[in-house]
């Protein structure tokens, strides 16, 4: 268990009780925004219609307390909640066993603040959910600081920083993409395609397949298609794909280059 | 502004720190509590589709605090949140010295309560099974969600000194299950007094008071009504004995020919 310190500037006088509604809000965005940065990683986006998968439950599970005009969360590391993820078998190798969701959301919101080059540590969805802390600033926060002392702080102001970002992410459009398939997790459809004749990994997760067709595929040259997601700098985040199939990789790029 | 303890007995001893959800769920259950008890007494009924007025939000503004499994809450009173309503004595039924939360304890004493009272008890008197509604118990049987998040106990150590466990869930559901289905009605009675700050009126029939809801905005002609005898046609709600809890009133209006004979008892409600 790893225990984080929220510090929260208001106009209450009083450093020992906290408003219900404000605490409402901030934990709103905080365990929604923890799980974003945890599926941002290893699905490459931040969230889906429906329920979260019950692993991403669990590593949010946090604990409170509140003190001094600060919020103490408690939050397990993922090998505490789910050491499952860790076994050989489907290791989800994109996260560290003795981290937290709160170090992703904090990676994620760090990145954000700091305007960071590594801009595949947040998404559209995630920089909406992260201007859900104006609701905090409606309920009487004045600022909020996730980090050590010094480190940057989320005003009313960052929440147009926020806006401003999920505007310069460039839409999704459909795309097709030849490459070898060189990963396909079933647990969460997740697949890694190294691109012709770039050599780059791109992240994408599949339409449901059987083992047997998975294993038909995998190592495979292969030509995907489905819509592309973009980083704010315009790299690929993921392709949801809607089909996959056998194909020279070389053949089709060059076709492809020719028809355009 | 009054402070609250509540005592919370969990799986996980903890003295400092709680569980989010289970402090999440509980909160909710406070929160839509305390809303759903004040607007019971006001307007008989515990809740309405849309936002609740604002009055009522800002008398369900907390604070907490949480040390040595407790859980401290700071509600305000009624008069420092509207004081202007009770200025007016918009709210008879209140007690602008009370908070959002007295009420609820009330409300959720008796619900839990209730099994502990004769059915001759609960019949006899209006107070005791008018304090919750179905809508109420409801929000009551979210504290399942309270005992599902590692709760064993909730304790509110100020007032009745309440225990919530998760038998209590099983009273909540028994009760919902007794309240008699809303049924269409029209009575006869003398128009008491109206309110127009939320629609409200108070019908006299048969020597007894009947609360009620206005759906539309009261016209001049039904302010006009006051202290006379009138038609009411609409819907009448039920408290899990039978008795009538609120109409809710499609029409006010002056009765004509036999009416007055025919519409003069409120029928009996339908066992659901």
């Amino acid at each position: 268990m790893q225990i984080y310190s929220i510090k929260i500037e208001n106009q209450s006088v009083d450093s020992h009780t906290i408003s219900v509604t404000l605490l409402q809000a901030l934990l709103s965005v905080l365990i929604e925004g923890s799980k974003g940065a945890l599926r941002l990683r290893t699905e490459g986006r931040s969230m889906v219609r429906g329920a979260p998968p019950q692993w991403i439950k669990s590593a949010t599970t946090f604990s409170m307390a509140f003190k001094d005009k600060q919020l103490q969360i408690g939050s397990p590391t993922l090998y505490e909640s789910v050491p499952e993820l860790f076994h050989e078998n489907e290791k989800m190798e994109e996260l560290q066993p003795e981290s937290t969701a709160i170090d992703y959301f904090q990676e994620s919101l760090a990145a954000v603040l700091n305007n960071e080059l590594e801009d595949s540590l947040y998404d559209k969805a995630l920089l909406e959910l992260l201007q859900g802390f104006r609701h905090t600033f409606h309920q009487g926060a004045d600022s909020i600081n996730f980090f050590e002392e010094g480190g940057p702080e989320i005003t009313l102001e960052t929440i147009k920083h926020f806006k401003d970002l999920a505007d310069s992410i460039p839409p999704s459009r459909r795309v097709k993409m030849a490459g070898r398939l060189e990963q396909v997790r079933s647990n969460d459809r997740t697949f890694k395609l190294i691109t012709t004749p770039n050599n780059i990994i791109v992240k994408g997760i599949t339409q449901p397949m059987t083992q047997k067709e998975v294993q038909a595929l995998l190592g495979k040259e292969v030509l995907i298609s489905g819509i592309a997601f973009y980083t704010a700098s315009g790299k690929t985040l993921r392709i949801e794909t809607d089909q996959i199939s056998l194909a020279n990789a070389r053949e089709e790029y060059e076709r492809v280059i020719r028809e355009l | 502004m009054q402070t609250y303890q509540i005592e919370i007995e969990t799986i996980e001893p903890s003295y400092q720190m709680i569980s989010v959800t289970l402090l999440q769920a509980l909160l909710w259950v406070i929160t839509e509590g305390s809303k759903g008890a004040l607007r019971l007494c006001t307007e008989g009924r515990s809740t309405v589709r849309g936002a609740p007025p604002q009055w009522i939000k800002h008398a369900t503004n907390f604070s907490i605090a949480f040390k040595d499994k407790k859980l401290y809450i700071q509600s305000p009173t009624l008069y420092e949140v509207a004081p202007e309503l009770f200025n007016q004595e918009e709210f008879a039924e209140l007690n602008s010295e009370r908070t959002s939360l007295d009420y609820f304890q009330d409300s959720l004493a008796t619900a839990v309560l209730s099994s502990q009272f004769s059915q001759q008890e609960m019949e006899e008197s209006y107070m005791l099974d008018s304090l919750y509604d179905k809508a109420l118990l409801e929000v009551f049987y979210g504290f399942h969600r309270v005992f599902h998040q590692g709760a064993k106990s909730i304790r509110f150590l100020n007032g009745n000194g309440i225990q919530m466990t998760p038998d209590s869930i099983s009273t909540f559901r028994k009760l919902k299950s007794v309240v008699p289905y809303p049924c269409q009605i029209k009575i006869i009675g003398i128009l008491d007094s109206i309110r127009n700050y939320d629609r409200t009126f108070n019908l006299t029939t048969n020597a007894r008071m009947l609360r009620g809801v206005s759906k539309n905005m009261l016209s001049k002609e039904t302010q006009d009504l006051v202290g006379k005898e009138v038609l009411i046609s609409g819907t009448a709600y039920f408290t899990s004995t039978g008795k009538a809890l609120r109409i809710e009133a499609d029409k006010i209006s002056v009765p004509e020919g036999n009416e007055r004979i025919l519409w003069e008892k409120l029928p009996l409600p339908a066992i659901s």
